[in-house]
């Protein structure tokens, strides 16, 4: 054994430049390999980081057929306790409930449709990042006092009878062509709905998207009217004070994002205690299937016909996203490790060639095929033991400085990736696995491109090339 | 303790075929110091390489050591080339990676000899053939003459029961020549270890036992000049 590794060693020191070459060729494959393996881990955390972290959380709670209609009314009742319970379970480390609407916002002369988002400042900072994303001004943190609405009064109960039969009667008539001022009609349903729902006395605060904001010339501090219907179906205006901007990454959201505490929004639309949406963050991601079969279970006893979906349940397309990534870059690797091991073969023949001679002699004093075999195997052996470490070395360097910096694509203008904003520099991660995988691939590869040459080396019969110097 | 019974080596391809031995019959004992001798193309080396067990005969019984080796499989005549025969050759065929010392250990090192024990049989031998303050080097900084020396340490060292050496001389001057021959003679002597040269040359021819000349692929001649077990050079030289 120990002669062979001596014999092994001495060749190839022996061909020195060859050596090289072919270390150098398994060095910068291993190197490469675990950088590309570093880059498609990173791009897949920051796609899932993003797409959790960004918007989505780990899991999400809705009405049965909340996703597919998107209907106002498909909500979830009995926010509170049913948050609570969720909350109870240990592996969750938050859950922040949300709600869902559309509207027109406008100033002065602009106006733009927009998607109203409620939020719970408090949950939703340890659900996702939406309070670091701010551009300007502060985060949402108290929602605004809201006087209490009264049950109306047998006099006003009366009055919206007869304000709902008139209301009847004057749209008749119009519908027979004639003009009726209905002025008072209407400002008595207004101050009905003021006793049964009132509008707050201060503006409530909102964060408004980065975009929107500059497309309405919208600063901290301006006024914005709101024109919103609620989910009994009247049709109301709110003035609302812009508290900050911020900037999510992504195009659409930034366009046309309306962020509310989820209080004033559930007000303003007359959904007491509901939601559209609890969005959860887990202790541990890798563990997210099962523990959503666990909230599953908790919420089945709250007798509503709701469903717990992970995120990529959610976002299939992230998912195949990452998947055509990891495969895309799972062949680059296979061709960088074919070619590295063609190149061995090739170094192994030539080596094995020209000691055609050395070869016939040991197995004519004695040396056995399989260990002839061997001998080439432990010479390939040793060789991409030796690139391996530097390809390791390489590799981790490479890795370790794309981890630390990043490589940077904000040349590339804002980068977003099926919807999800991407960090300007994207991100490595080198992890255990992507340091061994192609180390324990090439090893294979090189043991594999060895046993043809020294499977030819001991067929050579011994008689054969003795007798030439 | 070599036997061979009509001995045919035909060398052939798709194109042609060369008979190379012809129905040789040969018999060598114990302790000899043979030559076989005969011109280029007489087949001198493929009667080496067969008594070798480098190469299988076409045709004929062949005894080593009193068994039929013809049907052995390659690994066990690679055995009996490790534990039993000793090679040298023209061309010298050192490892040229191995030193002096790790070349005569080598074939020790294959069978299983320990550490200890290989090593100082090495640097014995290596003593015994003038080259003990030469064993760290390697083949390519010593001379031919010295090359061939560490080729016979490497193929005595493990105590073989033949040597089989292939035109050992062609290569070396006069001098080194000489003092080969004495140091093989001397070895055949003391050891009793049988020594099968092939060989034209006449120095070597002068002191071997026997000489068989091949010419064709046949045995022209076979001459014992001296007593054919080891032991009486005297006899050898004065016949």
């Amino acid at each position: 054994m120990g002669l062979f590794i001596r014999l092994a060693w001495r060749n190839l020191l022996r061909n020195r430049k060859r050596s090289t070459v072919t270390a150098l060729g398994i060095t910068l494959g291993i190197g490469f390999c675990i950088t590309t393996l570093a880059i498609m881990d990173g791009l897949s955390h920051d796609l899932i980081t993003g797409t959790t972290a960004g918007q989505v959380g780990h899991m999400q709670i809705h009405q049965k057929d909340y996703l597919a209609k998107r209907q106002l009314q498909q909500t979830i009742t009995n926010n509170a306790e049913l948050l609570q319970s969720v909350r109870q379970n240990t592996q969750i480390s938050a859950a922040a409930a949300r709600i869902y609407s559309f509207g027109y916002l406008s100033k002065e002369n602009k106006s733009v449709g927009v998607s109203l988002f409620g939020v719970e400042p408090e949950h939703e900072k340890n659900v996702t990042t939406l309070a670091e994303q701010m551009t300007s001004g502060t985060f949402l943190s108290n929602p605004t006092p809201w006087p209490l609405g009264q049950a109306l009064n047998d006099e006003q109960k009366r009055l919206d009878e007869q304000l709902t039969a008139q209301a009847v009667a004057e749209a008749f008539a119009e519908l027979d062509g004639l003009f009726l001022d209905n002025t008072s009609t209407q400002q008595q349903t207004n101050q009905l709905i003021d006793t049964l729902a009132p509008l707050p006395d201060v503006p409530p605060k909102v964060i408004l998207g980065v975009k929107l904001a500059k497309n309405l010339q919208a600063d901290v501090g301006d006024i914005v009217t709101l024109l919103y219907e609620t989910s009994l179906g009247a049709q109301q205006s709110l003035q609302l004070e812009v508290a900050g901007t911020s900037r999510q990454g992504t195009d659409l959201i930034d366009r046309t994002r309306i962020v509310f505490h989820l209080q004033d929004l559930q007000k303003l639309l007359q959904l007491p205690d509901q939601s559209h949406e609890i969005a959860i963050k887990t202790q541990d991601l890798a563990n997210v299937s099962l523990l959503r079969d666990a909230v599953s279970d908790t919420i089945s006893a709250q007798k509503q016909e709701l469903s717990v979906q992970t995120w990529s349940q959610l976002r299939p397309d992230i998912l195949a996203l990452i998947q055509s990534n990891q495969a895309l870059m799972g062949t680059l690797v296979f061709i960088i490790f074919l070619i590295a091991g063609v190149g061995v073969m090739n170094a192994m023949l030539v080596s094995v060639m020209e000691r055609r001679k050395e070869l016939c002699l040991l197995k004519a004093l004695g040396l056995k095929g399989n260990n002839v075999v061997w001998l080439v195997t432990v010479e390939t052996l040793m060789l991409t033991f030796v690139a391996s470490i530097a390809g390791l070395i390489m590799g981790i360097a490479l890795g370790s400085y794309l981890q630390q910096y990043g490589w940077d694509i904000s040349q590339f203008g804002e980068f977003s990736l099926a919807g999800v904003g991407m960090t300007s520099a994207l991100k490595a991660k080198l992890t255990l696995d992507n340091l061994l995988t192609p180390v324990v691939v090439m090893f294979i590869i090189a043991l594999l491109a060895a046993l043809y040459p020294a499977l030819s080396a001991a067929r050579l019969i011994p008689a054969q090339g003795m007798r030439s110097a | 303790m070599i036997k061979l019974t009509k001995i045919n080596k035909i060398f052939a391809d798709k194109h042609q075929s060369f008979h190379c031995l012809k129905d040789i019959d040969l018999s060598i004992g114990q302790g000899e110091f043979t030559v076989i001798a005969g011109p280029s193309g007489s087949g001198k080396s493929t009667l080496l390489n067969i008594m070798g067990m480098l190469d299988k005969p076409t045709s004929g019984n062949f005894l080593f050591d009193e068994k039929d080796v013809a049907q052995f499989s390659s690994n066990k005549l690679a055995d009996i080339r490790r534990d039993k025969i000793g090679f040298v050759f023209q061309a010298y065929n050192l490892m040229p990676v191995l030193t002096a010392l790790e070349n005569t250990e080598m074939i020790m090192e294959f069978s299983g000899v320990s550490k200890k024990e290989r090593k100082q049989r090495a640097i014995e031998t290596l003593e015994a053939v003038g080259l003990g303050e030469f064993k760290n080097r390697f083949p390519a900084q010593l001379s031919g003459g010295q090359q061939q020396r560490v080729a016979v340490a490497r193929a005595i060292a493990a105590k073989p029961l033949l040597v089989i050496a292939d035109e050992p001389t062609a290569n070396l001057d006069s001098q080194s020549t000489e003092s080969l021959l004495d140091l093989m003679v001397s070895l055949n002597e003391k050891l009793g270890i049988t020594f099968i040269f092939s060989s034209h040359d006449p120095r070597v021819i002068e002191r071997a036992h026997r000489v068989i000349h091949l010419q064709d692929g046949k045995v022209m001649r076979d001459e014992q000049l001296a007593d054919m077990s080891a032991g009486h050079p005297q006899a050898a030289m004065s016949s």
